[in-house]
């Protein structure tokens, strides 16, 4: 096992940055915000990593401190995201990660310009790296349950419903906005720390798109998604090596056919048939009153 | 002191003037129905009461709170909870979920509550249990019928304990058996007093139930006060039964 753990060691940390960056999208569309910020926040837990562990602190208070930036300045611009909605509210968070790489690239005293950061301490064991990824799953399945978890369903599907209930629409948004940009930024602290190097290219559109492909394949709300689809699209090129120029045309139709086919991902399948095996051991419900509206 | 009290209350929209000088009053335990030709400003009226649509002017007031700088959020804590008139269930919640959920945000530390219970969930057990829809609860709302649809929606509303239940016309779209299961629940919380405002074209349905009659037309009050007297009179027929009223 612990051969396995060290031989996939780039396969495993591709997977695990991927899973976080999908779990930080997931978390602020399950509460109805639908950010594209999330690169942004990878940027920003990137570099400050980078600078931090240059100047030799200590991985785990590194790690503390990029999550709390990333949480804090979310909050800080949340107020102006509060006032949008929808398409709006999706331009302002990707207009929010253009700026940050387009800092990213002029900020060279920070950020090493268009060289980006190197020769990092690569200081996260990958057991402690696991054991990141894990406690973001249990706390997103955790988050999914109870009372927390209903109030966000109401908040993705109806706004206005979820405040007529007394759920306050604009906290619940702005905190998972928040813990969203968090683990944005602890990705960023993954990566750096994993790998020593930190660019323009880890914050380019493609991994906005990348980000959201994981979300879509693996399965957008159900707290599983974001990890199954990381799986899948890290490991998926590296069985496609062979199909040399053909591989990113089979990964785009694979990509397609889960969106149109199982709008719920691949997770979405997995309870698909779940519900088939189940479906005969089921109580039928009793029919109270009968018959459709009549308009 | 009333319940709720709208005084002169405007909402316009440009030159629109869906509710224009509206004034009523509902009383404690009082069951209100507000009937008017569509277009009349009936929903409109409950939007402003529920602060979903800006009042131009005028004022509203909810057991004695000026309700104008309530967040919408927090009307469901001073006792006020609407329905609306499309049916809003969360799809993705089961029917006790889409109940509880309504009970938890009135909070965790519920004193001795009319079902006698205490916490959200034992609450909306009881409540489940009392309104037939303990062999359902499982299911998700797109599963159910219709009228079973509209009772979760009442039910999860009551969830919340309200002193005032707003409902925009709870059996639209229903067979006649539906409807008829719909009243029996509607005259059994009035008779233990719950207060009510209810929207609603079936004006048999609310003659029967209702103790207070509020006919709007065209944004403005026509009339208001004892339901078949107010039904009864030559401008409400006129509006109701199809014959045209010139505005003001």
């Amino acid at each position: 096992m612990i051969d396995w753990l060290a031989a996939n060691a780039p396969l495993l940390r591709n997977i695990s940055v991927l899973a976080l960056l999908g779990y930080s999208v997931q978390l602020a569309l399950r509460a109805g915000v639908f950010s594209f910020a999330t690169v942004g926040f990878y940027a920003i837990g990137g570099y400050v990593t980078a600078n931090l562990l240059k100047a030799g602190w200590n991985w785990v208070a590194v790690m503390a401190l990029v999550i709390v930036v990333g949480f804090v300045f979310a909050l800080v611009i949340s107020p102006v995201l509060n006032r949008l909605r929808h398409l709006f509210l999706a331009m302002a968070t990707l207009a929010f990660t253009l700026f940050i790489q387009s800092l990213a690239l002029s900020w060279a005293t920070f950020t090493g310009g268009a060289q980006g950061m190197f020769g990092v301490r690569r200081v996260l064991p990958q057991g402690a790296m696991i054991a990141i990824v894990v406690v973001v799953v249990l706390i997103v399945w955790l988050t999914q349950r109870g009372v927390l978890g209903r109030a966000t369903s109401a908040l993705r599907h109806d706004e206005l419903l979820a405040a007529s209930l007394g759920v306050n629409v604009s906290r619940q948004q702005t905190m998972a906005f928040a813990a969203s940009s968090g683990v944005g930024a602890l990705a960023g602290f993954v990566q750096v720390s994993t790998t020593g190097v930190f660019g323009p290219d880890d914050i380019s559109f493609s991994t906005v798109v990348t980000s959201l492909t994981v979300l879509v394949v693996g399965g957008a709300i159900i707290w599983a998604g974001p990890l199954v689809g990381a799986i899948l699209v890290g490991t998926l090129p590296l069985y496609l090596v062979k199909a040399g120029n053909l591989s990113l045309i089979i990964q785009a139709v694979v990509v397609l056919a889960i969106v149109v086919y199982q709008p719920e991902g691949l997770v979405g399948i997995v309870k698909y048939l779940f519900s088939i095996i189940r479906k005969p051991f089921r109580k039928k419900p009793r029919e109270t009153t009968a018959g459709a509206p009549a308009s | 002191m009333s319940l709720l009290v709208l005084d002169d209350v405007k909402v316009h929209y440009g030159g629109v003037r869906a509710v224009d000088g509206v004034s009523f009053s509902v009383e404690p335990g009082q069951l209100c129905g507000m009937v008017g030709p569509n277009g009349s400003g009936k929903t409109t009226t409950i939007n402003a009461i529920t602060r979903t649509a800006k009042l131009t002017s005028g004022r509203i007031t909810f057991d004695g709170t000026d309700i104008a700088n309530v967040p919408p959020f927090k009307l469901r804590r001073i006792g006020l909870v609407r329905t609306f008139q499309g049916i809003r269930l969360i799809p993705d919640l089961t029917v006790r979920d889409n109940i509880r959920l309504a009970a938890e945000q009135h909070g965790h530390k519920r004193r001795k509550s009319r079902a006698g219970a205490v916490t959200p969930d034992a609450f909306s057990e009881a409540l489940i249990e009392r309104f037939g829809l303990s062999d359902v609860k499982n299911e998700r709302p797109g599963a159910l019928p219709y009228g079973t649809q509209r009772r979760v929606e009442i039910v999860r509303a009551l969830s919340t304990s309200p002193k005032l239940l707003l409902l925009d016309e709870p059996v639209a779209g229903m067979n006649h058996a539906e409807r008829a299961d719909i009243a029996n629940v509607l005259k059994e919380l009035h008779a233990e007093g719950l207060s009510m405002l209810i929207i609603e074209h079936d004006l048999r349905m609310l003659l029967n139930l209702s103790d207070h009659l509020v006919v709007l037309n065209f944004g403005k009050l026509l009339a208001e006060g004892e339901p078949h007297a107010t039904a009864s009179l030559p401008d409400v027929q006129r509006a109701y039964l199809g014959g045209s009223i010139e505005r003001d």
